[in-house]
């Protein structure tokens, strides 16, 4: 059984790779690469028996339970459909197939490199001569690759030497130079770490520098031989040997450091401070000096003891561990994130540093920072609905709050804060609809979908929390927008948004429905049964309010209810309600509008995309925090005969508070990098830009590198603060 | 307490109030509107999507209720069609190989780092992992042109002091390459993130099996090997599904590295946002096309809901 376990997926493996192999001639007609081409079939019949050969044979075959078997049967299933794909397509095999062996490949080498590299340092204990010399040759073949690679070195053979097994070009000609640096310093090291201490291991490692420094100064490419100057070198030596000297003096071993040390002196001197175009035997000297004193070095001592070895261990580790992730980060985060900053104070081509001017210029750009008409808001309807709103809530308040010492305190009741809050809001989008450009967008976005998502959030998951038994099936529709990509998610919303010619039918949701409503308002018996309704509701709140009137809050939510349906009554009285307007002779003509394309409020449309994403993510983060509010301080509440409002606002809503910073905190950072929302749905234009946005375009379409980076910088400052917060949160909750 | 009672059998008897306490009692129905609003637009899109192109562009999703004949699979079958200018089967192809390495090579990484970090005693340990977290902070859109400066034109290290420039990473030709470009990219942006996430889990492995396993002689090799590796797996599980559903929904960085280069190489969202940009000629593709590639993640999402949740808190402040 194990056998079968064991050979099984090899066994399917081979067969089903011959039998790819055999069928290629039959079934490309349209193009035929001849051998290639039938090695990638074998290798993708070879992959897709191999994985799920491993995965069956790994299967648990003793549980007979439904689910097992079932999963069993799909796991089987799929390799034959998975071929029979394949075969059915057969020109995309090709692409799959090279694919797959791109991934396969990439994924064993690194995989197989870090285990290889760690069974060596396995080995540094118990055979320390093996370990060197692997090192070694190591170091030296990446060293050779390096000076190869950037064209200083000739063919090390020339082209009709009886000795050039490889020509100077192509792929040997690459790897001729670092097998030739790995024999040598392999060997040398092997015979150095055999021989005891003395003369002749110090010989060794010496002729071994020798050695190379003669074939680098051999085949250096002529115009790349430096002038010595001979002042220079000896000084350069000297005061690099006395630091090196002088770094190593407190451990009383200070000659290697003196050696080391004149070593990279002389380097710095012959190879990077001097001019090119010296002799032959220049070049000569300058290479076999330094690599002559570095094979001393190498040489001298003796191989290390039991106790420095397993400190060395401890080290090799830490470096083979960390290694791979602090070369990443350096490289795809860290520097670059430098070099962009640097980039944000150059010209446009980063060549010249024009400082200031970039960010100058972005503060100056109408398109950018526009207060020209902070003015308007005063005639706008929405500032003051807005005001009025927070009026009532201070006003609200303040009724409901009881007297202490002869002064009335303001009681933070729920329609009080509730219209506090919304006003506020409210009042946020006013003043953003009159600050035009890519800065307050970017503001607005921030201030709008962190409130709206965490809000609507919060009221899901509370609502959904007394859905019962549904109570994971409504979540799971609200939370899966968060799985779909953001250009995904815009597509859906494009598709609502859709605006056509108001002559022809609509074809978007909400166009749709707003032109019918425009029609429905303005035929006969509809439009009066909704008024008569309006009407009884109006009545009916009204009727509601007056006993309350002692109870501020409940008396404030009917007289609120009652303004609204007052509102529509009115307006559907006035003018009627819906997307219409009136032709020339005075006929009923529908009227659309155009969601993506009326600044400024296209911008809130845009952002209701992202709500409509992160609304999910607030909600199972906030859902999971009041699930953990413990069950007796609600009872307790409940006991002491709190109302289900107060208990929420005074119970629950303290303890999910940090929670809820976690949230907000979270998608101000997300919100403030916004770019493939507006980039998919209007391209930045009609007024929607925002950083992310500009930033592309100015650095990859404009090609402004020096603007683009000052907008990148940008983008990092004002996420900067929210960021080192969450940071911080993170490393507290590590701690406890 | 009799009054109470009183007053309540009065207000149940009248109609008026019984509907008062009817929109009282809202929340179960307001859960199920919301829950509508917000399942509709992905409705409609399913739906549009299986009609062709004249009727979408002459009525709304809703018209299929009248005439259920209007459903047809004509826009997948273009869109899933071998080699067509509007096919997204290769960009198919492309998002899985973009996917799939740029998730199992920063998990690789980020655990090696992570168990360094955690279990591996050495000078700077602290120091070094405060570093790499705070680069968390760094968003995406910062590195973006000097990373495809190297790409495109290789690294370049100018030593200082002197007239010389060493080549250290040759030119990387994005149109051959374009998919490495953005492996490395994801492998690099995932880095703090995921060590961060993965080293929580793994310094709380209880201490006592590394210290008996050390008695024994294993070196750290074969602790993480044989001990930290299987017993991590929940973690990597989480891991796996975020970065795998990053990459597979990622614009910016695909949009950056593999514009100028071969078209065969983009993935579905590059794709299916260069078919919204054709001035509405290929709108009747774009439900299909969103469904498509919006299908993937959506599988995934819904198989393995668990994990995704627990990776989620934390994976949200990712760069």
């Amino acid at each position: 059984m194990i056998l079968v376990r064991r050979l099984g997926p090899a066994v399917a493996a081979l067969v089903a790779a011959v039998i790819f192999a055999l069928l290629r001639p039959g079934l490309t007609d349209v193009y035929d690469k001849g051998a290639q081409g039938r090695l990638h079939w074998a290798s993708t019949g070879l992959v897709i028996w191999a994985i799920f050969g491993i995965v069956l044979a790994r299967a648990d075959y003793s549980a007979r339970d439904f689910r097992n078997l079932a999963r069993i049967g799909l796991l089987g299933l799929a390799p034959i459909l998975l071929s029979a794909l394949v075969l059915s397509y057969p020109e995309d095999a090709d692409r799959v197939a090279s694919t797959l062996w791109t991934v396969v490949l990439a994924v064993s080498i690194i995989g197989g490199l870090w285990v290889v590299l760690n069974l060596l340092v396995d080995r540094a204990k118990t055979d320390w001569r093996l370990f060197a010399s692997v090192v070694a040759a190591l170091i030296a073949a990446v060293f050779f690759a390096i000076l190869r690679g950037n064209l200083t070195l000739m063919g090390l053979f020339a082209d009709d030497d009886p000795l050039a097994l490889f020509s100077g070009t192509g792929f040997l000609g690459h790897i001729e130079w670092p097998l030739v640096g790995a024999v040598i310093w392999g060997g040398a090291i092997a015979l150095v770490t055999t021989l005891k201490q003395g003369l002749p291991r110090l010989a060794v490692g010496a002729a071994a520098g020798l050695l190379t420094g003669w074939l680098i100064g051999d085949n250096i490419k002529p115009w790349l031989s430096p002038q010595l100057e001979w002042v220079e070198l000896i000084l350069f030596t000297v005061i690099f040997a006395a630091i090196g000297g002088a770094l190593r003096w407190r451990s009383r071993d200070w000659a290697p450091g003196v050696v080391i040390g004149a070593a990279l002196g002389w380097t710095w001197a012959a190879w990077f401070t001097s001019s090119f175009g010296g002799s032959g035997s220049d070049a000569q000297v300058a290479a076999m000096v330094p690599l002559f004193l570095l094979g001393a070095r190498l040489g001298w001592g003796s191989n290390p003891k039991l106790a420095k070895l397993s400190r060395f261990d401890n080290r090799a580790r830490a470096l083979i561990f960390l290694g791979p992730a602090i070369l990443f980060i350096s490289s795809a985060l860290f520097i670059p994130a430098v070099i962009t900053l640097i980039l944000s104070l150059k010209d446009r081509d980063g060549i010249d540093f024009v400082f200031l001017d970039n960010y100058e210029e972005l503060l100056r750009d109408a398109d950018s920072f526009n207060v020209t008409n902070w003015s308007n808001i005063f005639t706008s309807q929405l500032f003051w609905v807005a005001a009025l709103l927070v009026t009532a809530g201070v006003i609200i308040g303040f009724t409901s709050g009881k007297k202490r010492h002869g002064v009335r305190h303001f009681e933070r009741t729920g329609s009080a804060m509730a219209s506090m809050i919304f006003g506020t809001l409210l009042l946020s989008f006013a003043v953003f609809s009159v600050l035009r450009g890519t800065f307050f967008n970017n503001l607005w976005w921030v201030v709008t979908v962190t409130t709206i998502s965490t809000t609507m959030g919060l009221v899901i998951a509370v609502l959904a929390e007394r859905a019962g038994r549904l109570e994971s099936f409504a979540k799971a529709l609200i939370f899966m927008p968060m799985a779909v990509s953001f250009v995904g998610a815009s597509i859906v919303w494009r598709l609502q948004y859709q605006a056509r010619d108001p002559s022809k039918p609509q074809t978007g949701v909400l166009n749709g429905s707003w032109v019918q409503l425009g029609k429905l308002s303005h035929s006969g018996w509809p439009r009066a049964l909704v008024l008569v309704v309006l009407a009884a509701l109006i009545g009916f709140t009204i009727y509601k309010a007056i006993p309350r009137i002692r109870v501020a809050e409940s008396f404030a939510i009917h007289v609120g209810v009652s303004i609204v349906f007052a509102y529509f009554f009115i307006e559907l009285l006035r003018r009627s309600l819906g997307g219409f307007k009136f032709g020339p002779d005075g006929e009923l003509l529908p009227d659309t509008v155009l969601f993506l394309q009326n600044p400024p409020f296209n911008n809130m449309f845009l952002m209701v995309v992202l709500i409509w994403i992160q609304t999910g993510f607030a909600m199972v983060i906030l859902s999971a925090a009041i699930k953990a509010v413990p069950e007796e301080y609600i009872e307790a509440a409940r006991v002491d005969g709190a109302t289900e409002s107060q208990t929420f606002f005074n119970i629950t809503l303290p303890q999910i508070l940090p929670t809820i910073g976690v949230v907000v905190t979270t998608l101000i950072v997300l919100v403030s990098k916004v770019f493939d929302i507006v980039k998919v749905t209007t391209g930045g234009n009609f007024g929607t830009d925002v950083l992310a946005n500009d930033m592309f375009q100015e650095s990859f379409s404009f090609f402004n590198r020096g603007l683009g980076s000052a907008i990148a910088v940008f983008i990092l400052i004002s996420v900067l603060p929210v960021m080192v917060l969450n940071i911080r949160r993170m490393q507290a909750e590590r701690l406890t | 307490m009799a009054t109470v009672t009183a007053n309540k059998s009065d207000e149940s008897q009248s109609l008026g109030s019984r509907i008062y306490r009817k929109l009282a009692s809202i929340p179960s129905w307001a859960l199920w509107i919301l829950v509508a609003i917000w399942t509709l637009p992905s409705f409609s899109l399913v739906v549009n999507s299986f009609r062709a192109r004249s009727d979408q562009r002459t009525g709304g999703f809703w018209e299929v209720v009248g005439n259920p004949a209007q459903l047809t699979t004509e826009n997948y079958d273009t869109i899933l069609s071998r080699g067509g200018v509007n096919s997204l089967f290769d960009s198919l192809i492309s998002s899985f190989a973009i996917a799939i390495p740029a998730t199992i090579i920063p998990i690789a990484f980020a655990t090696f780092a992570a168990y360094g970090f955690a279990w591996i005693d050495f000078k700077g340990r602290e120091w070094l992992f405060i570093a790499t977290i705070s680069l968390l902070a760094i968003p995406l859109q910062v590195a973006l042109i000097p990373l495809l400066t190297t790409y495109v034109g290789g690294a370049h290290f100018t030593i200082p002091f002197a007239d010389r420039t060493l080549t250290l990473i040759p030119d990387l030709d994005l149109n051959t390459r374009g998919s490495i470009a953005v492996w490395l990219t994801h492998t690099g942006f995932a880095m703090p993130f995921s060590i961060f996430l993965l080293h929580n889990y793994i310094t709380e492995l209880p201490k006592e099996i590394f210290e008996s396993a050390r008695l024994d002689g294993a070196n750290h090799f074969t602790i993480f090997w044989r001990i930290v590796l299987p017993l991590s797996v929940p973690a990597l599980a989480a891991f796996a599904i975020f970065q795998f559903l990053w990459t597979w929904n990622d614009f910016l960085i695909a949009v950056t590295m593999l514009s100028g280069g071969n078209p065969i190489d983009l993935p579905t969202t590059v794709k299916i946002a260069n078919l919204a940009g054709d001035f509405g000629r290929n709108e009747h593709l774009l439900p299909a096309g969103a469904f498509v590639q919006a299908i993937v993640p959506l599988v995934v999402f819904f198989s393995l809901q668990r994990y995704f949740v627990r990776g989620l808190l934390a994976g949200s402040v990712k760069g």
